[in-house]
């Protein structure tokens, strides 16, 4: 196990070198650059050449690409040319808001997505079965960033009940914290949780009429550790690999969730990158999602070869 | 005799219900098991053998559709009337099941071990360990060699022959005097086939358990079974002691079994029997076997023939052979 995870680490180098090429070239296609979102419309020529060259801007952008990767495998992610902030430190300050965002949505779906599949496959064709149908075709069918406006219009502006945006952190109270992220995590979870119990529905399905669930019957088994223990192990094998699948969209959601509910996250961070033109921070924040878009897929194969036994790692 | 009987399956009728029709799976019918005996249920394919085991084990006849009626005395107690809460009590603990593929019936992701140890914690409330060690115990029962590091392992790390075992394993954990066994041999090679036989044999022999051995095969029957039930459309056609049986069929049906099946060292031609089984929701009155029997005549598609005792321990469901009985 420890070799294919160092295996899979090594593999990760390479990816990422193609990411940090994509970001680095694709931003600089953009119109404008950094200078320009700095002086505005009306510049001064000779100023914004004299800054294109206190920042490197003026060498080829290959050159510009191999000093900065050089520097980033030392450890250096440069300065965010806008603020002045290290990279590094803008970057530490934000990743635990989108972790906590990304990670609370992803339990609270699944919390609620795996005990509703396993319901309504077991009540399949019943009523119960079809209400956690309409929810899995809503949970799939809303924009995310819709449910959020909606969540604020009601329960911020109508009802009064929670704070319609902003971050409060865990230093102010665990329950500010939550208050804080409840509607965030229901509107980017609903559509992980309507994926994740309409494929638990399904695999369930599947296993319950497998040869080995009637064994278990007819060893005695009571109906519910046939469901729980016998079947559920198995469904949430390919349970599992869907949810590995969210983890990205979970994370690309929170581009737009953060932007509705003015959480000042990674997803923000980029995007203010962007319309600054802010070079070094994009490459930085998008070389930091990709590592952790990697490492949770890691821990979720590490997860799968733990539930499956059929898979070893080698 | 009474003390020595195990099973008494009386009239037992298992239907499938649809808005159009009814199947009549198993319709009438009774046969008995004494203990320590094999009895072989035969027959063709889709003639009720399994559902006949899935209505004694109760795994059928608790959805809408589903009917079964009858009574199926287990010692003593009948089945049929039990709750299925009860019936987890029984299933196996009292009656052991092998199934009839034990390639897809052990769970992929528990180890074998774990699966034969929860029969014995579900049922007697045994400890984890002591579980185990009677896991580990039926593994070696059943010849499985170097049992303790294999039920450490996975149904995908077994071979077909070595899963059938762990199956019969899993089957026999709970110490059962009833083994249902649904077409055991009948996913595996023929070498392997003769051991798993010899095993259940062997077992017989230790455990005085009763076995109800379903199979097609007619060999299987042959060289395990002491008594042999014919089974046509749902119901019992023939029952006999196995010699009595291979050797004085008397049911059309039974000698057009035996006729199709080759013999070592015989050119004689196989003569199959002609026809197919008949739909089991249309079915006519009379001889349910009257389309495909080469002896039919008048009485057959008026009458159902019933089972005439033609012997000692010898039965069978057609007019021809009750009237040579009265011609005698």
């Amino acid at each position: 196990m420890g070799k294919y995870i160092l295996h899979r680490l090594i593999i990760a180098v390479p990816i990422l070198i193609g990411i940090s090429i994509l970001t680095f070239f694709l931003i600089r296609l953009v119109p404008g650059d950094t200078v320009t979102a700095i002086l505005g419309t009306n510049y001064d020529p000779k100023l914004a050449h004299k800054l294109r060259s206190e920042m490197g801007l003026d060498q080829p952008v290959i050159l510009q690409y191999l000093i900065w990767i050089g520097h980033v495998f030392m450890g250096d992610l440069g300065t965010s040319s806008f603020t002045g902030q290290p990279v590094l430190s803008a970057l530490m300050e934000r990743l635990p808001i989108t972790l906590e965002l990304a990670l609370l949505s992803l339990i609270v779906a699944l919390i609620i997505a795996i005990p509703l599949g396993v319901l309504a496959a077991y009540k399949h064709g019943t009523g119960a079965d079809y209400a956690s149908g309409t929810f899995g075709m809503f949970g799939i069918s809303v924009p995310n960033f819709w449910l959020g406006t909606l969540l604020i219009l009601i329960f911020s502006l109508h009802l009064h009940l929670l704070p319609s945006g902003g971050y409060q952190p865990l230093s102010a109270g665990i329950g500010e914290n939550l208050r804080s992220l409840l509607m965030p995590v229901i509107a980017l979870g609903t559509a992980v949780a309507a994926v994740t119990m309409r494929s638990t529905r399904s695999a369930m399905l599947d296993v319950l009429n497998e040869d080995y669930i009637k064994m278990a019957k007819a060893k005695g088994a009571s109906t519910a550790r046939i469901i729980w223990k016998h079947g559920l192990r198995n469904a949430l094998v390919p349970v599992m690999t869907v949810v590995g699948i969210q983890i990205g969209y979970l994370l690309g959601g929170s581009v737009i969730i953060e932007q509705v509910f003015a959480l000042p996250g990674m997803g923000r961070l980029a995007l203010q990158a962007i319309s600054n033109r802010d070079y070094s921070l994009l490459q930085g924040t998008i070389l930091f999602v990709a590592v952790t878009f990697i490492m949770i897929n890691l821990m979720i194969d590490v997860i799968y070869g733990l539930i499956n036994p059929r898979i070893r790692y080698k | 005799m009474n003390d020595d009987l195990l099973l008494d399956v009386r009239h037992l009728k298992a239907y499938f219900r649809s808005k159009q029709r009814t199947v009549k799976a198993v319709d009438d019918l009774s046969f008995t098991l004494k203990k320590g005996e094999i009895l072989g249920l035969v027959g063709e394919s889709g003639c009720g053998k399994s559902t006949t085991t899935k209505a004694l084990l109760r795994l059928i006849g608790n959805q809408k559709n589903e009917y079964l009626e009858g009574e199926a005395f287990f010692e003593g107690e009948d089945l049929i009337k039990k709750s299925d809460k009860q019936m987890q009590t029984i299933r196996g603990n009292k009656i052991g099941f092998i199934a009839q593929n034990p390639m897809s019936s052990l769970n992929p992701v528990f180890t074998i071990g774990n699966q034969i140890a929860e029969v014995p914690q579900m049922h007697q409330r045994a400890s984890k360990n002591k579980a185990w060690a009677i896991a580990l115990k039926m593994l070696q029962k059943v010849g499985i060699s170097d049992h303790e590091s294999r039920a450490k392992q996975f149904s995908h790390q077994f071979s077909g022959g070595m899963k059938q075992r762990a199956v019969i394993a899993m089957a026999l954990a709970g110490n059962p005097s009833l083994l249902i066994a649904d077409e055991p041999t009948t996913a595996l090679d023929v070498t392997i086939q003769a051991q798993i036989l010899d095993l259940m044999v062997k077992l017989r022999d230790e455990t005085h358990a009763g076995v109800l051995l379903i199979t097609h095969d007619l060999g299987v029957v042959a060289e395990v079974c002491d008594r042999v039930a014919v089974m046509y459309a749902g119901k019992i056609v023939e029952q006999a002691p196995v010699d009595e049986l291979f050797h004085h069929p008397q049911h059309p049906y039974t000698k057009g079994l035996l006729a199709s099946v080759p013999k070592i060292g015989s050119r004689k031609k196989l003569i199959p029997i002609s026809g197919h089984p008949p739909n089991l929701y249309e079915m006519q009155g009379g001889c349910l076997f009257q389309e495909r029997c080469p002896f039919a005549f008048d009485r057959c598609k008026k009458t159902e023939p019933p089972l005439h005792k033609i012997a000692e321990h010898h039965h069978s469901a057609c007019h021809l052979s009750s009237e040579r009985m009265n011609s005698f």
